[in-house]
């Protein structure tokens, strides 16, 4: 009989390693936190900033290009968003409302900022050197090859802040975060087309403020 | 045609660059611990401000605001305008108060009511500062002198009219 229930409590534990209940996708584990997070579980809620804290980050930052703006817009963020739990219907990913919170915020922010354009870059993490396409740009092919990485990071990012606040927003989804058109237009509340001209004409612009480095 | 594509390779390769771009050490280590401490602190997550405590957003006042920080020239007319009527009430007024009939208005009741009371209680020596030069003098019904009246004119030659009495007592017997 001990023989029978170890090898049933083997077999059990096979059905799990092998054809057991699925783990849980991401959006249902966020939305678990999200209901332990309205009960008033800060734990829950903490964990749901740790698992988006460094892409909502990113893209306020790659937005603004000042950390110290970024900090302050993702914080207030994430306490509107625990401010807003009990209207989230779930109706989207907690990942894309959350998104859209940030976008939101930023696009404000940068209204009231206006011509009033600050860089304050963070610094480049030693793989930059290591990278094989910033080693391809700068190579000696390049006319301005002894342009080191900084100045490319400065020239990058102030023709990022030339461009208009929703093409910004689509090279950065697209282009920096690797966002799919759809992804976008769902952030963004608007049609895939919309997404697609905004980065055709944003990339245009680019291209024409950094022509010397992209030679 | 090729020379696009190639320009448009290049940009991607460039902005690549912003991937790398990374915040201190340690930051997000810390972040999720601030935001909840901001939460359990009460935090808004807005930055705070007198407009914000007064509710000011759902007010016709918040809206007209929220308009006019969107136009920014539209704001700074509106300025212009505020101004420019502050300008022309202070100017009306500085001119109405200038008007010799104004001060005259203004000014005799007060000056005829003190001088009266003054003379009434003790008498009081002419002051010469007080009437214009060669000014005319008087008689008055009680045996002093009283400049003419001056004719409504400028500040400095208008004089009020003083019943100027020269300074004398009775001394009673005995003394």
């Amino acid at each position: 009989m001990i023989m029978s229930e170890a090898r049933s409590s083997r077999e059990a534990e096979g059905s799990d390693e092998e054809g057991g209940e699925p783990a849980p996708s991401p959006a249902a584990e966020d939305m678990e936190l999200v209901r332990r997070a309205r009960q008033g579980e800060f734990g829950a809620y903490d964990d749901l900033v740790r698992r988006y804290q460094e892409r909502i980050y990113a893209t306020i930052y790659h937005m603004t290009s000042n950390h110290e703006d970024a900090n302050d817009l993702v914080q207030e963020t994430f306490i509107k968003a625990f401010q807003a739990l009990n209207s989230f219907k779930g109706g989207s990913s907690f990942y894309t409302w959350v998104y859209r919170i940030a976008v939101n915020k930023t696009i404000n922010f940068l209204k009231q900022r206006k011509n009033k354009a600050h860089l304050s870059l963070n610094d480049l993490d030693l793989n930059a050197e290591h990278d094989p396409d910033l080693v391809a740009l700068v190579s000696e092919k390049t006319p301005r090859r002894e342009a080191g990485l900084a100045e490319l990071q400065e020239k990058l990012n102030e023709a990022m802040q030339r461009l208009s606040d929703s093409h910004r927003l689509v090279v950065t989804l697209h282009d920096i975060q690797g966002m799919s058109h759809e992804e976008i237009a769902k952030i963004m509340d608007c049609n895939i087309g919309t997404v697609r001209s905004r980065l055709f004409y944003a990339r245009q612009q680019l291209q024409g403020y950094l022509s010397d480095y992209l030679k | 045609m090729e020379r696009d594509e190639q320009n448009f390779g290049n940009l991607q390769r460039l902005l690549v660059l912003k991937r790398h771009e990374t915040p201190p050490p340690g930051y997000f280590d810390n972040l999720s611990r601030e935001v909840i401490v901001r939460i359990k602190a009460g935090d808004r997550g807005e930055s705070p401000g007198l407009v914000e405590t007064l509710s000011w957003e759902a007010t016709w006042f918040g809206r007209l605001w929220t308009a006019l920080e969107a136009r920014p020239a539209l704001a700074a007319l509106c300025g212009v305008a505020v101004c420019g009527l502050l300008v022309s009430g202070l100017v009306y007024s500085e001119s109405a108060g200038d008007s010799p009939a104004g001060i005259a208005v203004f000014m005799a009741p007060e000056v005829g009511t003190g001088l009266k009371v003054a003379s009434e209680s003790a008498p009081l020596p002419t002051n010469p500062l007080l009437t214009p030069v060669g000014a005319q003098m008087a008689p008055s019904s009680t045996g002093g002198l009283m400049p003419a009246s001056t004719q409504a004119g400028s500040l400095f030659n208008y004089r009020p009219a003083l019943n100027v009495q020269p300074a004398s007592h009775s001394t009673g017997p005995g003394q």
